[in-house]
């Protein structure tokens, strides 16, 4: 496991968000999604999120790119709080970016795959003017799309050729930090080990540091080199994925491990059953 | 080797299927002479590639593509021919004899409406149901799909819901109406394992109990192999190999399908037995 330096390019300290209904008539009881969460990102690590459904890994994303605001605590960057002025955001906009676990409502509609990854090329002026096209092809290709899908809008994509533009824009402000919520939920095992090789190349060559939210622990171990556990709103277990996956502590940590399906066991149950329209069923 | 049943039985039967969508050249037809096949109960994998065609043949049922886009060949849903049948007789099909998991949730989820009111309204309108009938059969659908306290639920709007939430949403809305059919496109990508067992389970009691047919979408291959009779496999628009998930998964045929298996091989750790030895 890598130490941590001083200050870690990524610092949460106690952060609480709750969510309260402001409805007229309705009275609904307040939604607790983080109750005090810590943790640290160092440059150049991975650090994995787990955790059921609504445990509040998303809601801790977006709070770390300002996008919900925390009740109490904190949130640094190397070390300087991030403060919820415009200014703070921008300059946070800039280091750290974000690929949204909804490929769908986080890309705009109106826009074509070009408009949509110059933008930031634009923004941050990572390319000169006259490079904008060359680097978006390189972008696209670099996530397995051909050069000829700019012209298309996000509603004549499939669903794994999306998630990949929202990678891809990700990374186009070069970033040195992506928080990633599920990026590689709906790729198919070629793509998605394609991205992943992607994303721990840039890593090592450029020290990019991810905070990598996923239900899938292949992934996640694949990836981190520590993991965090979530669990209704809390933080329950945080370790290096050694010693996770040799000594897992908590109860539910233990669940999650064992809950991971395998293909042979899977397939037994099936052919059990025996309706196949094919004729030949193994004895 | 052949299908076994005869054509009568057919749930669902498609056939040579070519989907072009406007502004592409026939050439890159998104969907290219895909046949497959269903009987009453049974459940179909589709597997395969980003962008190989999965959720175009799935839209392609349900006469859902966007406009302008060419369809040709045959889709027959227990014997009734849905090429070319127009929108106000496939309209009361969908959502009651048809239900589809869209593959994104936000897609299937009106934002300004409560989840009670999504969830009430197809109970009332194909079913019949009074208000208070369709609020019970939610509450009962939500608990269904492991949503905790599922009665405060029904005021949510969806973006107060987590990702997995609204996925399990768009589920439970799906099979509220006990379809015959149902089309799952990637149902449990947003799930973590222990959800998203109870999810398979779900669906896996629906075909066992009600007989209802299920076509899955999935990319993840322990899903297929536990839930379907039999897979497809597409890439580029065709179905490159077909057969119950024994064939498929012990002897592909296919060299993309070998692939596919030797990297989940890789990722899982735990070899599935290619040549079908102990
Ligand atoms: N805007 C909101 N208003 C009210 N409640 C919310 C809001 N956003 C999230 N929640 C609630 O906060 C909790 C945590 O949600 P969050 O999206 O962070 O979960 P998650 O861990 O990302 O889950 P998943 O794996 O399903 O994506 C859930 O109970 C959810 O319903
Ligand atoms: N409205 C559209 N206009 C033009 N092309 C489209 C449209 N919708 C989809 N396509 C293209 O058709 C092909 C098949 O898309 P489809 O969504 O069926 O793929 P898929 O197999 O479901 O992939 P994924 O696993 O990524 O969801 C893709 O190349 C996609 O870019
Ligand atoms: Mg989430
Ligand atoms: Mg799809």
């Amino acid at each position: 496991m890598t130490h941590p330096p001083a200050a870690p390019l990524l610092s949460v300290d106690d952060l609480v968000v709750t969510f309260r209904s402001r409805g007229l008539f309705t009275r609904r009881p307040p939604v607790h999604a983080l109750r005090g969460v810590s943790l640290h990102v160092g440059r150049g690590q991975t650090v994995g999120v787990v955790g059921q459904s609504g445990s509040g890994k998303s809601t801790l994303a977006r709070t770390v790119v300002g996008l919900e605001r925390p009740d109490s605590g904190t949130v640094s960057l190397s070390g300087e709080v991030v403060a919820g002025t415009a200014e703070s955001l921008a300059g946070l906009r800039r280091h750290v970016q974000m690929v949204f676990q909804d490929s769908l409502t986080s890309l705009n509609p109106r826009r074509s795959v070009l408009a949509t990854l110059a933008e930031p090329l634009i923004v941050h002026r990572t390319v000169p003017r006259s490079g904008i096209r060359d680097r978006v092809a390189e972008l696209l290709q670099a996530v397995d799309l051909p050069a000829g899908y700019m012209a298309r809008r996000p509603a004549q994509l499939s669903g794994g050729q999306r998630q990949r533009v929202n990678i891809a824009r990700a990374l186009a402000s070069e970033p040195e930090l992506i928080i990633a919520d599920e990026p590689t939920s709906s790729l198919d095992v070629s793509v998605r080990a394609q991205i992943l090789e992607l994303l721990q190349q840039l890593q090592r060559d450029r020290g990019l540091s991810y905070l990598f939210i996923s239900h899938d622990l292949h992934v996640v171990r694949h990836m981190s080199d520590v993991v965090v556990v979530m669990k209704s709103g809390a933080v329950v277990e945080v370790a290096d994925k050694a010693t996770l996956y040799a000594t897992p502590h908590h109860e539910y940590t233990k669940e999650l491990l064992a809950a991971s399906p395998t293909t042979r066991l899977a397939l037994a149950r099936s052919a059990a059953r025996g309706r196949s329209r094919f004729a030949d069923q193994p004895g | 080797m052949s299908a076994v049943a005869p054509g009568g039985e057919e749930l669902l039967a498609v056939r040579d299927l070519r989907v072009v969508f406007p502004g592409t050249r026939p050439e890159d037809a998104a969907v290219t002479g895909v046949s497959f096949a269903m009987n009453p109960g049974q459940t179909l994998g589709l597997v395969g590639e980003s962008g190989s065609g999965k959720s175009t043949a799935c839209l392609a049922i349900m006469g859902l593509l966007a406009r302008g886009a060419t369809v040709t060949g045959s889709i027959t849903f227990r014997g009734t021919e849905l090429v070319g049948l127009p929108e106000r007789r496939l309209r009361p099909l969908r959502g009651k004899d048809i239900g589809l998991v869209y593959q994104d949730p936000m897609a299937a989820l009106n934002p300004v409406k409560t989840i009670g009111a999504q969830l009430r309204e197809p109970l009332r309108l194909h079913l019949g149901m009074s208000r208070k009938q369709a609020d019970e059969r939610a509450v009962e659908l939500l608990d269904r799909v492991g949503i905790d306290a599922p009665r405060d639920k029904l005021r949510s709007f969806p973006h107060e819901f987590s990702g997995g939430m609204r996925q399990r949403v768009v589920i439970a809305m799906a099979v509220s109406c006990n379809p015959t059919l149902l089309i799952a496109d990637e149902p449990t990508t947003a799930l973590d394992v222990s959800v998203q067992a109870q999810v398979l389970e779900l669906l896996s009691d629906l075909t066992t109990d009600l007989g209802i047919g299920l076509l899955i979408v999935s990319h993840d291959l322990s899903v297929v192999a536990g839930l379907a009779d039999d897979v497809a496999v597409m890439r580029h628009g065709s179905v490159v190999e077909y057969g119950s998930v024994h064939q498929v998964f012990q002897r592909p045929a296919h060299p993309y399908t070998r692939d596919l298996l030797a990297v989940v091989r890789e990722l899982e750790g735990d070899p599935v037995d290619a040549g079908g030895r102990p």
